[in-house]
């Protein structure tokens, strides 16, 4: 047992780090040589952790010549368009000015339920509405709706708007974020008045503090325990 | 670029370190082979106590390389040739030619499939 723990440790540690060089799109939608690498991986590992009569090094060096391939694939796909095109293959365009092009379906192997169910999550009903659907290489689908269907904009309307900037965090928790404090121009002194002004003496007792450029703030209070 | 060439050298490393794995292994298994055949011959001619302490000697080197072993080999091949290593002794003790040869045939079946193992070749490969 003593085995196992040391064992499921390692190959933990040793995945974490590997998936944190391999970047954050391996978390989300992953293109097939990703997808590949993350299913190959997720068996591999697992393997020695089930039998402890097959070394660790048996887990361990697929693993890595698992990583080193998907990190040649990865630099390969980004230098070359060839290379990007052969392994991660093209995006299909499967509607084109509210017409679904039959042809590239089928060679994209995507349903008319797909289709239409991919529509309805992003609440389009009605096909004719669409200018343009595409199917990206990661198994996506992106629409573009006809000009006609589109949201008015603000700058559509006429209306004169103001940015107000990111909100940044200034406490978290109970804890002060000091770099955000200083990014923002502001200091202690602001921060000790600006928690009188609610009725706080202690920043542990503050759940959320937040202030953007034009200087709006949010404040929560942190819930305690009754 | 920079972790396209990192990508680069761990396989060239990588594939370096198995490459010296697979030569160190196939030493190592020579050298054990070749004082079997010491033994073989010993038993052959009679000479049982004489192959007894050249199987022990190679069981010795064969077990002094434990970390090595289980590291790198499955350990049911380990445990597997470490058995063969004891049949053989048994059979030398009881000085019986019959079951010497068998356990002798057995040792080397192990200890050369261990080799096998690792050798690349289309075979092991496919």
């Amino acid at each position: 047992m003593a085995i196992i723990f040391f064992r499921t440790i390692i190959i933990f540690i040793t995945l974490l780090l590997f998936m944190r060089v391999l970047g954050k799109r391996q978390l989300g939608e992953v293109e097939l040589s990703e997808l590949v690498v993350s299913v190959l991986i997720a068996n591999l590992a697992g393997l020695p952790l089930q039998d402890i009569g097959i070394p660790l090094l048996n887990g361990l060096i697929p693993v890595i010549i698992l990583f080193c391939c998907e990190l040649l694939i990865s630099t390969l796909t980004m230098k070359s368009v060839r290379m990007r095109t052969l392994l991660c293959g093209r995006p299909s365009l499967l509607v084109e000015n509210g017409v679904i092009r039959q042809k590239e379906m089928a060679r994209s192997r995507f349903t008319i339920d797909e289709l239409t169910e991919e529509l309805r999550n992003q609440s389009i009903m009605d096909i004719s509405t669409v200018k343009y659907a595409v199917l990206e290489t990661d198994g996506t689908l992106n629409t573009i709706l006809a000009p006609s269907q589109r949201p008015a904009t603000a700058a559509q309307l006429g209306i004169q708007t103001t940015d107000n900037g990111f909100p940044i965090i200034i406490i978290n928790d109970g804890h002060v974020l000091s770099d955000n404090l200083r990014h923002t121009g502001r200091d202690e002194n602001w921060l000790k008045a600006e928690l009188s002004r609610h009725g706080i003496r202690q920043t542990q007792d503050v759940y959320l503090l937040t202030v953007d450029a034009a200087g709006n703030v949010y404040f929560a209070e942190k819930e305690h325990d009754s | 670029m920079k972790k396209y060439w990192v990508g680069i050298l761990l396989l060239a490393g990588m594939l370096g370190g198995i490459l010296l794995h697979i030569r160190h292994l196939e030493t190592m298994i020579g050298e054990l082979t070749d004082q079997v055949d010491k033994a073989q011959i010993h038993a052959e001619q009679g000479n049982y106590s004489a192959a007894g302490e050249e199987i022990s000697q190679a069981m010795d080197q064969w077990e002094r390389a434990g970390h090595y072993t289980h590291i790198f080999i499955r350990h049911t091949e380990i445990d597997s040739t470490t058995d063969a290593f004891c049949d053989l002794l048994g059979a030398l003790a009881a000085e019986d030619a019959g079951e010497c040869r068998g356990a002798f045939r057995k040792l080397y079946a192990h200890l050369t499939n261990i080799a096998k193992m690792e050798r690349v070749s289309v075979g092991s490969i496919f």
